[in-house]
């Protein structure tokens, strides 16, 4: 599962990414890989189901699993409702939900301006 | 391997991929075709059918260019020749090398699908076949056609002939697997269904929910919904019969094999099933059925010395039940010998001889589904290779079935496997357990008992750490939802009790404590994602009618999951006898002042308590408002004349009021729901309903426990239900 994109991105000339929040930390996503923007939803939880699965969530007729981005990052989870986005996952064709804080807007980005993250 | 066969596959055109379902699909019609043949030899159109399937491929290789299969298919077309024409009788020998034949241009087939091509080391040489296939044509040197062997002489007049036949097989041949034939009509309807539902959307639209024409508008979508699922449903659905088709062919090769007589019957072919659990479901019918060929019917002379005849039968029988389909595979062979079955556990160490000592009948006929279990005493090469009936369950479970197993010693066994209708809706109950919404399939739900909280402390008893229930004299195995699922219980500070479900999956029994029970609906089950499988004890989601979502129970892995086991033998063995000699269970009750009368238990829906503030009126009939339907309410025993007298004095008084369903009214169209007020519940029990009662009143008698009791069947419908 990608999140940050980067890569994806690296090809072409101009990206537009999303933005979202969780925390205080900002990241993006390229939009290409964004299905819908759900908004602010309920999630219902799974018992016994992995700490990073933040439940499930109707989605046009299907029951989209969505991934606690904040669990995955190691944060504490918070009270209220997060914004939920519909991810698509190109290569194995699977659909999933995205669990964030908040998205912010679209923002146009130059390939080139990109930064690897190096690894330690 | 794998991977290289992948490649090789996509390197097959798309000509020879529709030439390879379509000559697939020819074989499985002359499949069909030989095995009616030879009990029908004179059925021309039966002959015509399969040299079409042969002549097809022969044409159509010979344009692909794959000469094996021609050559092959050639000298098949040459002695189906000669039997059109009336050269050559039917006989078992020919109807044999047609079957040979068959399975060989199917072979090359599966070759030319794997790696494109069809073979040609000298492993694949069908020269033998070929010999054969013409010896059988020209007996003896009678006199044939002339040239008998000359390829291209006989090929004439049979190409000449086929040229009309190989239209129509090409007109209805079609791609197999991700394709299905779908009646024009279903899509027709289909089309005028989603038309309707476009128009009835438009109106809402231009609507407000203030208008009043609303509530029929909601009516009308609710309807079309409803439709549009069922044909949507019903496109989908294959008939039965397209599965049992190959088992003819099957069990004839493996009768003479064995050296057995076997006769197949079928019955509910008809029956619908979803395509993808057809599919599903082949591999471990196919299993079963040859268990019960090569282990279920004896030899001929073991028959003849028990008194049997020496025809074996196997039954297959398909057929709807309470929301699945029952598929049962039933010989009338040895049966299993659970002697057998013990000893053979006990010398695989599959269990310890301290749990065969304490075994029951039943527990030793599960032991066959226990993986590396296989009772045939030598191994045939047939079935009995240790693959066995545990990979049939585990096929069968993994889309939601069950399979279970019965057999009597020298009288037969029955193996039944039940599968759902359709693997998207199934009826089930939605329940609340530790604040969140669950639901239970219906299919396992056997049973629900309420415990009040003053009945808790004594109602639950302590065996050896588990926790049980008394149910009617046998202890139920309690299983509570909350902690299982490591929800928070929440403790309710009213005096609510709990409820008891009372499940059943794979010959396991036990009760699945929740808080509260909410609707039973309808659910359409959506699969989860593979993280969510792997829990393992839910089955799918589903979005209920208020939009939340609830994930369905596996009932079976819970059961695992908690450890509770099949042990009460007794309690399964006479509820079943209950069930199966006396029928009609009653709802006892008490209406007027001591005066007990009965209710059949299948036409009451539930029991509630509801505020007598609750009830309204309507030209003085008493009326109430239940889950968004006006229920009449009835009230024979004056319960409610005076508990209105009395509500001066008690403003909390409370009713209790059966929910009843309507029956069948006598003009034909379902009865509406009826609310029955009553004193009091007292009991459930069975009964008998006395021939002949007093019809004075209205009111038939049944013998309840000793006592005889007024039988309410006012509403109509009820006295069928009775009996």
């Amino acid at each position: 599962m990608k999140l940050a994109t980067v890569n994806d991105a690296a090809n072409s000339e101009t990206v537009s990414l999303c933005s979202l929040c969780v925390g205080d930390q900002i990241f993006g996503i390229d939009t290409r890989r964004i299905s819908e923007v759900l908004g602010r939803r309920e999630l219902r939880r799974v018992p016994l189901a992995p700490a990073f699965i933040g439940g499930v969530v109707p989605y046009r007729g299907e029951v989209l699993t969505t991934v606690n981005f904040r669990a995955l990052l190691g944060s504490e989870s918070r009270e209220e409702a997060g914004c939920v986005l519909v991810l698509d996952d190109g290569e194995r064709g699977e659909r999933f939900g995205l669990l964030v804080d908040r998205v912010g807007g679209v923002v146009t980005a130059q390939a080139s301006e990109f930064d690897r993250i190096r690894r330690r | 391997m794998k991977w290289g066969g992948l490649t090789d596959r996509r390197g097959v055109d798309e000509l020879t991929q529709e030439f390879l379902a379509e000559s697939q699909e020819g074989l499985d019609r002359m499949e069909r075709c030989l095995t009616t043949l030879e009990t029908n030899p004179k059925d021309g159109e039966l002959l015509g059918e399969i040299f079409r399937a042969v002549h097809t491929i022969k044409g159509t290789t010979g344009f692909l260019g794959f000469k094996r299969l021609e050559k092959l298919a050639h000298a098949g077309e040459n002695l189906l020749g000669s039997l059109r024409d009336g050269r050559l009788q039917v006989c078992e020998e020919l109807i044999t090398m047609l079957l040979k034949l068959m399975d060989r241009l199917r072979a090359i087939l599966d070759l030319i699908e794997s790696t494109g091509g069809e073979g040609t080391r000298a492993g694949d040489a069908d020269e033998d076949l070929i010999a054969e296939l013409q010896l059988l044509n020209d007996p003896g040197g009678r006199p044939v056609a002339p040239a008998d062997n000359d390829v291209s002489a006989n090929e004439s007049p049979a190409m000449r002939d086929g040229a009309e036949f190989d239209r129509g097989a090409s007109l209805t041949g079609g791609v197999k697997e991700k394709t299905l034939r779908i009646d024009v009509e279903v899509l027709n309807r289909m089309m005028n269904l989603v038309g309707e539902l476009v128009l009835t959307r438009n109106q809402m639209l231009q609507r407000t929910i203030e208008a009043a024409t609303f509530p029929e508008l909601a009516r009308r979508l609710d309807g079309v919904t409803a439709e549009l699922r069922e044909t949507v449903m019903q496109a989908r659905m294959q008939p039965v019969g397209h599965l049992f088709s190959t088992f003819p062919r099957m069990v004839r090769d493996l009768a003479r094999t064995c050296g057995r007589e076997v006769r197949l019957e079928f019955s509910g072919q008809e029956t619908g099933l979803d395509k993808s659990l057809l599919e599903a479901i082949k591999d471990p019918l196919t299993h079963a059925v040859r268990n019960a060929v090569d282990h279920g019917i004896e030899a001929p002379g073991v028959r003849a010395l028990a008194g049997k005849p020496t025809e074996g039968c196997v039954r297959l029988r398909a057929f709807h039940q309470s929301g699945s389909v029952v598929v049962e595979i039933a010989d009338d062979g040895a049966g299993i010998s659970q002697e057998r079955i013990v000893a053979k556990a006990l010398e695989r160490e599959l269990i310890t001889a301290e749990q065969a000592g304490e075994m029951t009948e039943r527990e030793a006929l599960q032991l066959i589904f226990l993986p590396g279990f296989s009772t045939a005493s030598k191994i045939t090469h047939v079935s009995g290779r240790g693959v066995g009936m545990d990979v049939v369950r585990a096929n069968v479970e993994k889309v939601g079935g069950s399979v279970e197993i019965e057999s009597r010693l020298g009288v037969g066994t029955t193996i039944r496997m039940r599968v759902p209708l359709t693997l998207a809706i199934v009826p089930a109950l939605v329940v609340k357990s530790g604040g969140e919404s669950f639901a239970l399939p219906q299919t396992a739900l056997a049973e629900l008992v309420y415990v009040p909280k003053r009945e808790q402390a004594s109602a639950i008893e302590h065996v050896g750490g588990a926790k049980v229930y008394r149910m009617r004299g046998h202890l139920l195995p309690l299983v509570w939802l909350d902690s299982l699922l490591g929800l928070e219980s929440c403790q309710r500070e009213d005096d609510h009790g709990f409820y008891i479900s009372v499940m059943e999956a794979e010959g396991c029994r036990y009760g699945l404590v929740v808080d509260d029970l909410m609707a039973p609906e309808e659910i359409v089950v959506k699969p989860l994602s593979a993280v969510l499988r792997e829990i393992g004890l839910f089955s799918g989601a589903t979005v209920l009618g208020n939009g939340t979502l609830a994930l369905i129970l596996d009932i079976a892995a819970m059961a695992a999951r908690a450890g509770v086991k099949a042990l009460d033998e007794r309690t399964t063995e006479e509820t079943s006898l209950e069930k199966a000699t006396t029928g009609v269970q009653f709802l006892v009750v008490e209406q007027g002042r001591h005066e007990k009368s009965a209710l059949p238990l299948k036409v009451v829906e539930r029991i509630e308590t509801v505020p007598l503030r609750s009830v309204e009126y309507a030209g003085g009939e008493p009326l109430l408002q239940y889950r968004g339907e006006l229920l009449r309410l009835e009230d024979k025993g004056g319960v409610l004349t005076e508990a209105v007298a009395l509500s001066g004095t008690e403003v909390d008084r409370t009713l209790t009021v059966l929910i009843c369903e309507g029956g069948t009214r006598e003009d034909g169209r379902a009865g509406r729901r009826v609310g029955m007020v009553v004193r009091q519940v007292l009991d459930v029990a069975v009964g008998e309903v006395l021939p002949g009662g007093c019809s004075r009143s209205g009111s038939d008698l049944v013998l309840i426990k000793n006592a005889v009791l007024r039988l309410d069947r006012d509403m109509a419908g009820m006295g069928e239900v009775a009996r």
